[in-house]
This record gives structure tokens, C-alpha cells and sequence, in this order.
């Protein structure tokens, strides 16, 4: 007992008793917790915001470590998706092409029903500069092709020729080679002529009406169309438009220019006409 | 100057030829399927001979000659023409371009670009005759669709040199008899 009851132990007892009672005697009078405690909590702040700082910093990392494979869960998830979708948008976007490719087809087979088409594709164009001719997957073992079959795209324009027909692919000309010619009608009066390619056109991807006759009139607009004279091609097939008329090298006749209607560079399916009733 | 003692002998090896068969088939690939769809000066490129000829300066007269056999063969097949004409062209150049640089013409790129540009000119009269011939194409414009395809296709020599050359490296030996 007497280890206890000191004087230091009672010192110290009488100051807490003190602090305690300032504290409690400014909270009722003045509201506040006194000047002691005031004190004491000016002190500890700065420890306090210390803490609170460090705290909210390692709950910061932690969140982000855990949070970040949640995200790159999510971010793999997503990619995926957006593959998923993508790869539907072009299975759909090839069947809306094919569709409408199969609707033109529709339109030329009530048009011509004469004809007995097949469907081609067009695998690779020559690589020459002094002619202009394509392959197709079609060839004596797997369709009815032979030489001189029209070839034409699903709305009935004249793209070239079957020139040799091999096992399982032939080989076309275009209409802007050199070899190619047709009877052709021009525009609405009918007038008839011959178009062929011709080697300075083919670098612009023309081809040309030549010897216009001096009674036959060509204006620029006019449409070309196969006559169906020669029994070479059907008629009423659109090989294109007269963009110009010249006067030819000697000077004496006159030529007209024709652009093709279809961008034959561009295409990549095509349809022979195997055959065809002639009128 | 005496042939017969600095005659330059190629090693014959087994991965020389199929090193240079894979770069002609690379090359074949680039005429028939890519270049098509390049029309710089509205010309397609052609590459084919060029690479025949950078093979033929590196192999010899004999194994150039079959180079140049296999190549023209793949430049009918890029032209979708029966195989003839340029087989026989190229079979020859490269004959004739094999034999020039075992024996009097410098390995070098300027050699290999002076028989590039008359390479370039015999297929461009091959390609242009039976235009000219046959059909009546104007010989101006023949000549300047061949002016057009050399002037495209010659920067890919700066390509294809160093390539065969490369290639070759490992099969050259000189001796002196």
C-alpha cells in the first residue's frame, strides 16, 4: 500500500484531476473542451492526418492491385466480343452482298430467259501491260464453259470473253483487250457498229466503236449494247457508254470512245452465259 | 586477258539451287498476284526476268539457262499465255547473260542493271509484236508501253541484286587453273 500512496503518484493524481476538471468545467461553461485539450489535439493532428494519409494510400494500392485483374478480366471478355461481333458483321455483309448480287441475277434472268448462266469467280488478272485478261474458276471439269462464252456480271454487262477453257479454270478476255470485238447497237436510233478494244484505250480502260459511218450518228452518252449479229454474243448485253467521238489517225473516218459500264478491274464475280437463245 | 585461268566455278550446292528456285517462286507470286494490282504510269512491273537475270549472273551459262527456262515458263503462266514464248526468250538471255559473266562481264550492279535494261527491251519487243504484227497497234505507242514498263520496273533491281547475290555467296569459288 505505501508503494502506491507516494508523493509523485499523488502528484500526478491531483494534475489529472485537474485536467479533467478544466475540461469538464470549459465544456460547461464555454462549450469547448477546454485549452489543455485543444492543445493536445493541435499536437496530434498533424500525426493524425499522417496516418489518415498513409491509410487511405495503401487502400488506394490495394484496390488497384485487386481492381486491376478485375479489369483485365473484363478488358479480355470485351476483346472477345468485339471479335465475336466483327466476325458476324462480315459473315453479315458478305450475305447482304450476295443477296443483292442474287436479286440483280434475279432481274437478268426475267430479262433473258434464254440464257443458262454460271456463277464464277474471278482468281487472279494478267500481268502483262499489253493485254488485259483474267481466269475464272470454271473450267471443263466443273462447268458447261467453252471458248467464246460470254461473260457478264449479275446485272447483264459484258465483262469479256472465254478465250481457253482448262481443267478447272478458264481464261477470259476482257473487253479492253486488243483481241475483243462485238456487233453492238448504239443508243436509242440503233445504229450498228463494231466495238473492239484497242492498245492506247486499254491504258485508260476504254475501248473503241471504230468506223463510224459518215450516215451514222453517235453522240457522247450513247448506249452501247451487243446486237446478237455474228451469233458471238447474246443481245441486249451493256458493254457501256460513248464518252467521246474522234476523228481517227488518217484523218478520213471517226471513232468514238466507250467507257465500259461495269469497273471491270474491280469485279469479282462474274457469270457465263453457256448459253443463249439467239434472236 | 586469259579465260581459262580465272574462270570462276560455282560451288553447285544443293541449297544454292533451292535458295534461288524459293526466290524466283517468291518473285513469281509478286508478278502474278500482286503486281497486277499496282499500275504505276498505268504499267504493271515486271519483275520476273529481272530476278531470271540477277540468278543467271550468279549461276552460269548451263544452270542460267534452266533459270531462265523456269522463269519465262512462270511469266507465260502470269501473262495467261500458252508456255512458249518467253521460256525461249529467257531460256536464251539468261544462257547468253550466264556465259557473259563467267567469262567478260564484271558481277557487279552495273552490269547487272546494263542487262536488266536489255533484257527489259527483249521482252517488251516480245510482248509487243504480235500487237504490232497481228493487230495493227500503233509502234508508238507499243514503244512507249515499253519505255513505261521498264522505267517501273527497274527500281526493283535494287532490290533483287543484293538478294541473289546474298544467296550466292556461300557457293562461289575462285580458282586459278
Amino acid at each position: 500500500m505505501k508503494a502506491f500512496v507516494t508523493k509523485r503518484n499523488i502528484a500526478i493524481l491531483v494534475l489529472a484531476l485537474l485536467i479533467a476538471a478544466v475540461a469538464v468545467v470549459s465544456r460547461s461553461t464555454r462549450g469547448d473542451p477546454g485549452f489543455i485539450t485543444n492543445g493536445a489535439n493541435a499536437l496530434t493532428n498533424p500525426l493524425k492526418r499522417a496516418a489518415a494519409s498513409l491509410a487511405h494510400t495503401f487502400e488506394t494500392i490495394y484496390g488497384y492491385m485487386y481492381k486491376y485483374e478485375q479489369l483485365m478480366e473484363e478488358n479480355e471478355a470485351l476483346k472477345e466480343q468485339i471479335s465475336a461481333l466483327r466476325q458476324e458483321y462480315r459473315e453479315i455483309t458478305e450475305v447482304t452482298e450476295e443477296n443483292k448480287r442474287l436479286h440483280e441475277l434475279l432481274n437478268l434472268s426475267a430479262r433473258h430467259q434464254d440464257f443458262v448462266l454460271d456463277a464464277a469467280t474471278i482468281m487472279d488478272w494478267s500481268a502483262s501491260s499489253y493485254s488485259s485478261s483474267f481466269v475464272i474458276n470454271k473450267g471443263a471439269n466443273n462447268s458447261a464453259a467453252k471458248t467464246g462464252d460470254a461473260v457478264i456480271t449479275e446485272t447483264g454487262v459484258l465483262i469479256g470473253r472465254v478465250t481457253e477453257v482448262r481443267a478447272a479454270e478458264s481464261v477470259c478476255v476482257s473487253i479492253i483487250d486488243t483481241t475483243f470485238s462485238a456487233a453492238v447497237h448504239i443508243g436509242e436510233r440503233g445504229a450498228e457498229g463494231i466495238a473492239s478494244g484497242d492498245f492506247e484505250l486499254m491504258r485508260d480502260g476504254a475501248l473503241r466503236l471504230a468506223n463510224i459511218s459518215d450516215d451514222t450518228i453517235v453522240l457522247a452518252g450513247d448506249a452501247v449494247v451487243t446486237s446478237g449479229r455474228g451469233r458471238k454474243y447474246p443481245d441486249g448485253l451493256v458493254i457501256g457508254t460513248v464518252v467521246s467521238v474522234r476523228r481517227d489517225e488518217a484523218g478520213i473516218g471517226m471513232y468514238a470512245v466507250i467507257q465500259p459500264e461495269a469497273q471491270i478491274r474491280d469485279a469479282t464475280y462474274c457469270y457465263l452465259v453457256t448459253e443463249f437463245t439467239e434472236q | 586477258m586469259n579465260f581459262q585461268k580465272s574462270r570462276r566455278v560455282r560451288g553447285g550446292t544443293v541449297m544454292t539451287v533451292i535458295f534461288h528456285t524459293l526466290f524466283l517462286m517468291i518473285v513469281y507470286l509478286l508478278q502474278a498476284h500482286v503486281l497486277p494490282f499496282v499500275n504505276a504510269l498505268t504499267t504493271i512491273p515486271l519483275v520476273l526476268p529481272l530476278a531470271a537475270v540477277a540468278v543467271a549472273m550468279n549461276e552460269g551459262g548451263a544452270r542460267g539457262a534452266v533459270f531462265g527456262l523456269v522463269s519465262g515458263a512462270l511469266c507465260d503462266l502470269s501473262f495467261h499465255k500458252p508456255i512458249a514464248g518467253f521460256m525461249l526468250l529467257l531460256c536464251a538471255v539468261c544462257m547468253i547473260i550466264g556465259v557473259l559473266s563467267d567469262t567478260v562481264v564484271a558481277r557487279g550492279f552495273l552490269s547487272y542493271l546494263f542487262l536488266c535494261v536489255a533484257t527489259l527491251m527483249l521482252c517488251g519487243l516480245a510482248q509487243m509484236f504480235a500487237l504490232l504484227v497481228f493487230e495493227g497497234a500503233p509502234f508508238y505507242a507499243l514503244v512507249m508501253a515499253g519505255v513505261r514498263q521498264g522505267l517501273v520496273s527497274l527500281p526493283f533491281c535494287i532490290i533483287l541484286y543484293p538478294v541473289a547475290r546474298v544467296m550466292d555467296k556461300r557457293a562461289v569459288r575462285d580458282y586459278s587453273s
